[in-house]
């Protein structure tokens, strides 16, 4: 059988253990949990979709600050040596550790740039474009990617790096290090309301609006 | 999506059962409630996902990830880490001398939270995916609400354990000083690599709601 919509969320169902809970409004700033598991079923936020987006370009920048410039400096003597974060991973590389020096890529440059171009395309296409339109698929790789972007888990390596190195050499601190500590900040913010109920609260309410306005739409 | 598409669902008497016995599912990607009336995988009309009422063979899934990761678990802690080469020798490290040294050199929380993270952490998970997988697999009524919580906090805090193949991953890349001093990295980070990435995959195949299927067959 065809599976079925029910747009109105009446029932939820628990995703972590399959009971069927009623879909009751909650006062803003709370959530509603599973009364057998405890598991977060959705909780009402205030975020709207200018403030996700808001969030979602500043992200962008970070991102691209932080692969642009060195994390850290080491002076020994005369010789300094800095690195950037794709350098790093190419150090590894360069030693024979093909397989890891990609895991460190995969998970603190492109699984978190995937993330948040996906993120720009969702909300741009919810804000400024047809609500319709291809929703599922980037709302699927965003769920997928999301365990896999470690750039927070990065960051308190490089802290752990600072002080086993602080006995051997000078370490100046790089640009790209407080951008590190910004994005871990602001993809956190973006993530707790980038929620796959907020998507499609904020493309229902676009579509709405536009059919108020009387554009026409498929 | 009419009226008619919906019709199935009813609006009240649902209270206490579970998706799987009222044919009703959440889209695990959208949210959105569908109606599934065999327990065949269909897809999510909203946003195209597949949707399954458990996931498909989850638990050998998760027991052959867990296996591998128990496996590499061994030379991820005996073989070393990295290698330090400067002008008064050669020095391995496993992850374990890795702590010691941290604790010894450096300061005793930052230690604390890298034994946490590269040994508690992958340890506990292999514990409690194991206790898991068994516990469905004989159908356990055993304290369902503390078993799920027990894997939400593998599936947090697994992750986690990515910190120690970040630390040498920096370190390979700054401490390049020809003759003076270099780290080299190890054949026990790839496997550590390994492991985090082999858990972390073993808890995504697992489906918590096997957990509750005991306890709703009563
Ligand atoms: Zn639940």
């Amino acid at each position: 059988m065809k599976p079925a919509i029910k747009p109105a969320h009446q029932f939820i169902v628990c995703h972590e253990c399959d009971l069927v809970c009623a879909d009751v409004p909650v006062a803003t700033g709370e959530a509603a949990s599973c009364p057998r598991c405890r598991a977060i079923l959705y909780r009402n936020g205030t975020a709207s979709i200018d403030v996700a987006l808001a969030l979602a370009i500043t992200s962008v920048i970070l991102l691209l600050l932080l692969n642009s410039f060195p994390l850290l400096s080491l002076k020994v003597q005369q010789v300094t040596r800095d690195t950037t974060l794709f350098h790093a991973a190419l150090a590894m590389w360069d030693d024979g550790m093909h397989i890891l020096s990609l895991l460190v890529i995969i998970t603190t440059m492109l699984a978190p740039a995937l993330q948040i171009s996906v993120a720009v395309y969702l909300l741009y296409v919810i804000r400024f474009g047809d609500a319709r339109l291809a929703l599922g698929a980037p709302l699927r790789a965003l769920q997928t990617l999301r365990p896999w972007s470690m750039v927070e888990i990065f960051m308190l390596g490089l802290l752990v790096s600072l002080v086993k190195l602080q006995h051997m050499a000078d370490i100046v601190i790089g640009p790209a290090l407080w951008s590190c500590a910004s994005l871990i900040f602001f993809t956190a913010a973006l993530t707790s309301v980038l929620t796959p109920r907020n998507i499609w609260l904020w493309a229902h309410a676009a579509k709405a609006s536009k059919a108020a306005t009387g554009v026409s739409h498929v | 999506m009419s009226e008619q598409e919906y019709r199935h669902i009813p609006a009240t008497g649902l209270a206490g059962q579970t998706g799987a016995s009222a044919g009703l599912i959440t889209c695990d990607i959208c949210e959105a409630l569908c109606c599934t009336h065999d327990e065949a995988a269909t897809h999510c009309p909203v946003c195209g996902a597949s949707l399954h009422l458990r996931h498909k063979d989850s638990l050998t899934k998760s027991l052959a990830y867990l296996v591998a990761a128990a496996i590499l678990y061994i030379p991820a802690n005996l073989l070393p880490v990295m290698q330090t080469n400067t002008i008064f020798g050669t020095q391995d490290d496993t992850i374990m001398s890795g702590v010691l040294v941290l604790l010894y050199t450096g300061s005793w929380p930052l230690a604390l939270l890298v034994f946490f993270a590269s040994i508690v952490v992958p340890l506990l998970k292999l514990f409690s995916i194991s206790l898991l997988l068994y516990t469905c697999w004989k159908k356990s009524a055993w304290n369902p609400l503390q078993r799920t919580q027990l894997f939400r906090m593998v599936e947090a805090v697994g992750r986690w354990s990515m910190l120690d193949v970040y630390v040498v991953t920096v370190l390979v890349a700054l401490v390049q000083f020809k003759s003076l001093a270099a780290v080299h990295p190890g054949g026990g980070a790839l496997a550590f690599g390994a492991v985090v990435v082999l858990t972390m995959l073993s808890a995504q195949s697992f489906d918590s709601r096997l957990i509750w299927v005991a306890k709703t067959h009563e």
